[in-house]
């Protein structure tokens, strides 16, 4: 169910009218989770079987450990709960790609084995409610916290509905705690998440998909493209998949907090960021910090000298690539910005990320990040190397006049050019501050805009956020 | 359990707002706004109506599979949509039409995919259109329409058919949406636009549209449309009177040179598969080009020269074929527009074709 969708409002409305009516913190909890799992089936409802299993077996697996003294059997409860939750991203996200793969290596080796086509539907949100089940399971192994979760706080955890299919990766030790007591969303928390939620679609459904996406769609489908179009889609796609993801993150939040839940913030203006550590601690924040904790200290961090930190970077990004799909070209995007971390490390020293020391400094480092961040975007946007490296050619063909769409293209580079100001503009504050500060007449107007904008560019085929299909 | 201050929501950067003003004051805002534009479009003549969209395509695709042996699929671009009276098509060959044809799009995925399908036993008739079998626009609709089909085609779960009835229910009962129009696109064609071009089509449940040229503002719009194939104009150039207009789009044709036809020669043999499938199935494909008058035929006869194009295709794809141009009834239909008939020659463009291709009593 998507959340720019009539269906979800009607859903809302009922969820939320019971929520508030009905008495008792169990008999919440337990709505919320039925309308959870309800949300989820509308997709595809046989797959609810999967996510009841995943959060089954986390859930006593975790239990197991927190209860069990002997490092041993903690040790091997944790490897069978990565073992299963990998396992089943593994099949259903990687299935395909694993065997295309070998059979490839295979015929280098000159042995023809031809893999069968498994043709497997990947459950949406895997990705996200693994990563989140996984965070339990691992931070009670670590002692960080308790393993003593009732089976519905859990299940609710890891089900529930704003965060489920794509994000933010919201930990056990972030929602648990707030699943445990009673919530009921006081007036701020409902005003300022129903803010949210009206920002959020209208990033999305505004900006993101009229007026990014038809430019670049448009010049995916067809590359004979001159320097003009092939940066309007270039600068485009940054656009768009900041406005796509930032606004779901906004909207799930924005949710969460009607319910009374906070969730985590998952984007702060990374367009603004300062070099690419700075802009890794604004882009998907919970993603990144998952990796940061169960992945890049496990690795060894920065405890065992300069060049096993640079090598756990880069393998880090790169498992964050292959973690947004099956496919080289988000590895290679994962491995870019493993490289540029890297390299900027070496060059900056740990401290990276400190604001430069003059404006101007400041401004064409926010700028180059941004362009080369942008550029890395074609990989991961492009499904193959050919096209991305078409993609890029046309970057530098001045040869070719733009064809088509003159006004669109401009807007889109407007639209770019009006997110990167904002971007920098607000860096260094939050949304709630910058919002807090309009007067009760614009706020008013902004979210009215916002409303008629979302009515005006309504009316063309939904289309489903970007996010849902990592 | 503490929660770590880089990923933490606390509830101190709530902003403290006086809700109970800015909430209803933009939601007060969105329906002034609705409101206007549904009292402007109303005092222009708009009607809601049923709207245009994958959704109400994918229902007429779900027939054309469903309707087995006297399935006749309509598939091209708005020629088809426009010109063809799907009740004279049933009650003339007996047969089932299912209005596919997709404004703006290439036949050729729909084509493919009815092929390719082995639920469709039918047959199609097809609008075949030189200017978008050589050049596809630049995003074919076409295509991603086949492509959700197939994807969905199996789904029985309600959750996309509450999403259709919920937004059939909104779009059906705003002006805003009359004819598949964004809100934007009406505010901008219909309420702020001058000469104002008033509602002339009709979408009917079955995706059949019907054109009133009596009300539209001629020859506005013979010139627009003229120029707009021309050059891509979006809209004519201000100061000057038709008749200059009319020298500019004649200047303009007299320079077109044919287009290249290699983009054809590739495409045959697809084709000539896509016909060979459907045969093989029981049914048969018709490909009829539909009338054009004034400007619009004259840049087609300079753009796609009959012996480049039409004779070659004719020759080279073993199905039925008909140019309107052979038919002396069809040839002289006039198209208000250059592109399309009014609903009012819908049934005699209908009765003349089916006479030429023989297709009387089909099944």
């Amino acid at each position: 169910m998507l959340f720019n969708s009539l269906t979800f409002l009607v859903f809302f409305a009922i969820v939320f009218g019971l929520y508030r009516l009905i008495p008792g913190w169990g008999t919440k909890k337990l709505l919320l989770l039925v309308a959870s799992y309800v949300f989820y089936a509308a997709w595809n409802p046989p797959y609810v079987l999967i996510l009841a299993f995943s959060t089954t077996l986390d859930w006593w697996l975790a239990r197991m450990i927190w209860k069990s003294d002997s490092p041993r059997a903690r040790r091997v409860l944790l490897v069978v709960s990565l073992v299963a939750n990998l396992g089943l991203l593994g099949f259903f996200k990687y299935g395909d790609f694993l065997l295309q793969n070998t059979q490839r290596l295979l015929a280098l080796l000159d042995v023809h084995y031809a893999a069968p086509a498994l043709d497997i539907v990947l459950p949406i949100g895997i990705s996200f409610y693994t990563f989140a089940s996984l965070s339990y399971t691992i931070d009670v192994y670590r002692k960080e916290i308790e393993g003593d979760a009732p089976f519905l706080d859990y299940a609710l955890f890891v089900s529930f509905f704003p965060h489920l299919v794509a994000g933010p990766i919201v930990r056990a030790r972030q929602l648990l705690p707030q699943i445990k007591t009673p919530r009921s969303a006081s007036r701020d928390q409902l005003g300022w998440g129903l803010c949210l939620v009206i920002i959020g679609l209208f990033t999305k459904t505004v900006l993101a998909d009229t007026l990014f996406a038809p430019v670049v769609d448009a010049a995916y489908a067809d590359l004979t493209l001159g320097a003009f179009e092939s940066w309007g889609a270039v600068l485009g796609f940054s656009g768009q998949i900041y406005c796509d993801f930032a606004g779901y993150s906004l909207c799930a939040i924005g949710l969460a907090l009607c319910f009374g839940f906070e969730f985590p913030d998952n984007f702060r203006y990374p367009y603004g960021a300062r070099g690419f550590a700075d802009f890794w601690r604004r882009w998907h924040i919970t993603l990144s910090t998952w990796l940061r904790d169960y992945l890049y200290i496990p690795l060894g961090g920065n405890r065992h000298g300069e060049w096993r930190t640079y090598l756990s970077l880069i393998l880090t990004m790169l498992i964050g690539g292959l973690w947004h799909g099956a496919s080289w070209m988000f590895v290679l995007w994962g491995g870019l910005h493993g490289i540029y971390l890297a390299v900027e490390r070496r060059l900056r020293g740990a401290e990276s990320g400190v604001p430069s020391s003059s404006h101007v400094q400041d401004w064409m480092l926010t700028v180059f990040t941004f362009l080369v961040v942008t550029l890395t975007w074609i990989p991961f946007r492009a499904h193959d190397t050919q096209t991305a490296g078409r993609m890029f050619g046309g970057l530098f063909d001045l040869q070719h006049p733009a064809a088509q769409g003159l006004d669109a293209l401009l807007i889109c580079y407007a639209a770019t050019a009006a997110l990167l100001v904002w971007q920098w503009m607000n860096r260094d504050i939050s949304l709630e501050e910058r919002f807090q500060r309009f007067s009760p007449t614009l706020q008013a107007a902004v979210l009215g805009g916002c409303l008629v904008a979302m009515f005006l560019c309504s009316g063309g085929d939904e289309r489903a956020f970007i996010y849902f299909q990592f | 359990m503490s929660v770590p201050s880089s990923t933490s929501s606390s509830n101190l950067r709530l902003p403290k707002l006086r809700w109970n003003e800015v909430l209803p004051g933009a939601v007060a805002l969105l329906l002034m706004a609705v409101s206007v534009m549904e009292a402007g479009l109303a005092l222009r003549g708009i009607r809601p109506n049923p709207t245009e969209s994958v959704r109400a395509w994918v229902q007429q695709r779900s027939r054309a599979d469903a309707m087995g042996n006297k399935a006749l699929a309509l598939v091209g671009s708005s020629r088809i949509l426009l010109d063809t009276d799907l009740q004279a098509l049933r009650e003339e060959t007996g047969m089932q039409p299912v209005q596919l044809g997709i404004e703006g799009n290439s036949f050729t995925p729909v084509l493919h995919g009815l092929a390719m399908d082995p639920a469709f036993h039918g047959s199609v008739l097809v609008d075949l259109d030189f200017p978008t079998l050589v050049t596809p626009p630049r995003y074919d609709a076409a295509a991603d329409y086949e492509r959700y089909y197939q994807a969905h085609r199996d789904d029985r779960f309600t959750y996309a058919r509450i999403e259709d009835q919920l937004t059939d229910l909104v779009r059906g009962s705003l002006r805003s949406y009359a004819d598949g129009s964004r809100p934007s696109t009406a505010l901008r064609d219909r309420l702020l636009h001058q000469p104002d071009p008033a509602q002339y089509l009709k979408v009917l449940p079955d995706r059949s549209i019907l054109a009133d040229y009596s009300k539209t503002p001629m020859p506005y719009l013979y010139y627009f449309r003229a120029l707009r194939d021309l050059d891509g104009s979006a809209d004519l150039p201000p100061g000057k009177s038709y008749r200059q207009i009319g020298d500019l789009i004649e200047s303009g044709i007299a320079g077109l040179q044919p287009q290249d036809d290699s983009p054809l020669l590739v495409q045959l043999p697809a084709l000539r598969t896509d016909v060979a499938a459907i045969r093989a199935k029981g049914g048969q494909v018709y490909f009829v080009v539909f009338p054009r008058s004034g400007y619009v035929r004259e840049m087609d006869d300079r753009r796609f020269p009959r012996p480049l194009f039409w004779d070659r295709f004719a020759a080279e794809v073993p199905a039925p074929a008909l140019n309107f141009e052979d038919v002396p009834t069809l040839a002289a239909l006039y198209c208000p527009d250059g592109s399309h008939l009014d609903y009012r020659q819908r049934g005699v463009f209908t009765h003349a074709l089916l006479q030429a291709m023989h297709l009387g009593a089909m099944r």
